[in-house]
């Protein structure tokens, strides 16, 4: 039960809405310029030129695809390393959450750029990977890690794992302990506990955090443009080319138009399965 | 009216009052790149300012293309008096009106800039040689030209870029295999037999050295001076060689841009920065060729660059018109394994 603005408070009210709906209104505005650039030709006329364009040549449709595997694959990796790491924070003491806390905030305190360059240094052919395992004899020429999709999908694991963790850490940490006492107490192990009481239970920030980093990942740009190495270049990247080196606006509109189109599909999807599981877990 | 709301319009009239652009009738802004660029005219930026009587601001772009975007989106109430820009993009910018000609009248040291290096869209301000860069100790022979790329003891060694330059090194391999920016099929196909030897392909020029430093490369196969310029010299492991055939310089301009007020105050500006003793403090640091023709280029290049004989100058308008179709074509030919 909310909180009702009594009606003598509804100007404040409105006042204060307005620096929001700015903001929003300046989104949707250049969304809509977006729209209406992709379906204008110069003369001004409207057309799907640039859709077909787009939808009927593989070669493009392989960007739209080789970003939704990556981000398929990469997204179910991010929850099985960040989920362990959120269950330790949750379940910690006050102390120890807060050092591994800590360890997560860190990163923010570097852009992403920076973040990546460490990557290369970590991946490359004298990184601190290969340069060992070389050194040791265990194989006589580096791994391929970087300029590649491995590379990428490395990077796109790793780097939103804070956003994995952060939801469902903040779901665990709010779960009735007595639930799991209750459950213990009825002989349930463990595993069993962790199973039938605290993952279903934990299910929407598990679902806040596999949307975050799915569409992290679909959208990524910075990554796949320098681990890339120009040989895997995902949607983003394609849009950022066609609107800033070919100069082709209406098609780098399109693109954009399509990714959205396809990503809010994609949440809907991820929201009805999450519902789904949710009421087959209660 | 309610105390709150009192104080909110009063906070919101005060910030109105404090972003009010200030009489800035006198104040030129200039827009230019970031890092190097921007911490070499901030130098110089004292004494322009002494000699012409006139504030100056820069404002940062993140690539000449960036930069006309930016001056696209204020066509109607543009915020920039002079734009430094590569030379292929300031003839985009003249035909769609966002620049308008110089007007010779008013820069007096337009007299010491060689005519071919003033372009109808505006004076070059200095140029950027082009050509390779290597590591000595990582790289199997000596580089001498751009032939050398395709040895296949440079395997996996190179990186480069069609980004730089709206696509030079297409038009490079172009003119090696006989071909031009008006004939480039033989360039892709030459460019076809380069790669094996391609590790890597840059976006922005700095990439470049931090791949051959991150020991991923060895060579900048399209290489700019002004990113290695401070670590050549005796002793160094890096190497830039200028090769002859073609020969290529990247060209900056500067521009007025269209529909400013203040246009003799920018023109001292623009005038100012064509000073030699302006321009010789400025590629000091950026590693390029002054433009005037009474200005030295720094001592440190002097040694590495050839004498400059028929520098290659493409049709820029033929360039802007295919580069699409030549970025479409890298991507499905040669950035394939």
């Amino acid at each position: 039960m909310g909180y009702a603005i009594p009606k003598e408070r509804n100007g404040m009210a409105l006042l204060l809405l307005l620096p929001g709906a700015l903001v929003i209104g300046v989104f949707l505005g250049a969304l809509a310029i977006t729209g209406a650039t992709s379906v204008l030709d110069p003369q001004g006329d409207w057309s799907l030129r640039q859709y077909a364009r787009f939808l009927s040549d593989s070669f493009y449709l392989n960007f739209l695809g080789r970003s939704f595997r990556v981000a398929a694959y990469c997204t179910p990796i991010t929850l099985l390393l960040g989920y362990p790491f959120a269950y330790v924070m949750a379940r910690s003491s006050p102390p120890v959450r807060l050092t591994l806390t800590l360890i997560l905030v860190v990163q923010f305190f570097t852009s992403y750029i920076v973040r990546t360059y460490a990557l290369i240094l970590v991946l490359g052919n004298n990184g601190i990977i290969n340069r060992p395992l070389l050194s040791l004899g265990i194989i006589d020429r580096p791994i391929p890690l970087l300029f590649n999709e491995v590379g990428v999908a490395i990077a796109l694991v790793l780097v939103p794992l804070p956003f994995m963790i952060f939801p469902i850490y903040s779901v665990l940490k709010n779960i009735e302990p007595n639930l799991e006492s209750a459950a213990a107490s009825l002989g349930a192990s463990r595993f069993k506990i962790f199973l039938y009481v605290t993952l279903p239970l934990s299910l929407p920030g598990v679902l806040a955090g596999v949307v975050l980093v799915f569409l992290f990942d679909l959208t990524a740009y910075i990554m796949p443009g320098m681990l890339g190495g120009g040989y895997f270049n995902m949607i983003a990247n394609l849009i950022q080319e066609q609107a800033m080196a070919v100069l082709d606006k209406r098609f780098a509109s399109a693109i954009s138009i399509i990714l959205l189109i396809i990503t809010l599909l994609t949440l809907f999807v991820i929201h009805v399965l999450g519902s789904r599981l949710r009421g087959a877990s209660a | 009216m309610k105390p709150i709301l009192k104080a909110s319009l009063l906070a919101l009239a005060i910030s109105a009052a404090w972003s009010l652009p200030v009489a800035a009738q006198r104040t030129i802004v200039v827009q230019t790149w970031g890092g190097a660029f921007i911490d070499a005219l901030n130098d110089v930026k004292p004494d322009i300012e002494r000699s012409t009587g006139t504030k100056i601001e820069f404002v940062t772009q993140a690539s000449s293309v960036a930069g006309l975007q930016r001056l696209e989106a204020q066509r109607a109430n543009p915020q920039v008096d002079l734009w430094m820009t590569a030379d292929a993009t300031a003839a985009t910018a003249l035909a769609s009106g966002i620049i308008e000609p110089l007007a010779a009248d008013l820069v007096p040291n337009l007299k010491d800039i060689p005519p071919a290096l003033v372009y109808p869209a505006g004076p070059t301000i200095w140029s950027s040689p082009r050509g390779i860069f290597y590591r000595v100790d990582k790289t199997p022979f000596e580089i001498k030209s751009w032939e050398d790329l395709w040895d296949p003891r440079l395997k996996g060694l190179i990186t480069t870029s069609i980004d730089q330059d709206k696509g030079m090194f297409i038009m490079i391999a172009a003119l090696l295999a006989g071909g031009n920016e008006k004939n480039i099929n033989p360039g892709f196909e030459k460019l076809k037999a380069l790669k094996p030897n391609l590790g890597v392909v840059y976006k922005a020029d700095a990439e470049s050295l931090k791949f051959i430093q991150a020991g991923e490369v060895a060579v900048a196969g399209y290489g700019v001076l002004g990113v290695v310029y401070k670590l050549l010299g005796p002793g160094s492991n890096y190497r830039f060689v200028m090769p002859t055939k073609p020969q290529f310089m990247s060209v900056n301009l500067i521009t007025m841009v269209k529909g400013r007020p203040n246009k003799a105050e920018a023109a001292k500006v623009l005038n100012a920065i064509l000073d030699p003793g302006i321009q010789e403090r400025i590629v000091e640091q950026l590693g390029s060729i002054p433009s005037n023709k009474n200005a030295k280029p720094p001592a440190r290049i002097r040694d590495v660059i050839p004498p400059l004989g028929d520098l290659y100058v493409p049709d820029w308008d033929y360039v802007n018109a295919n580069y699409g179709a030549w970025v479409e074509r890298w991507n499905r030919e040669i950035l394939t394994r």
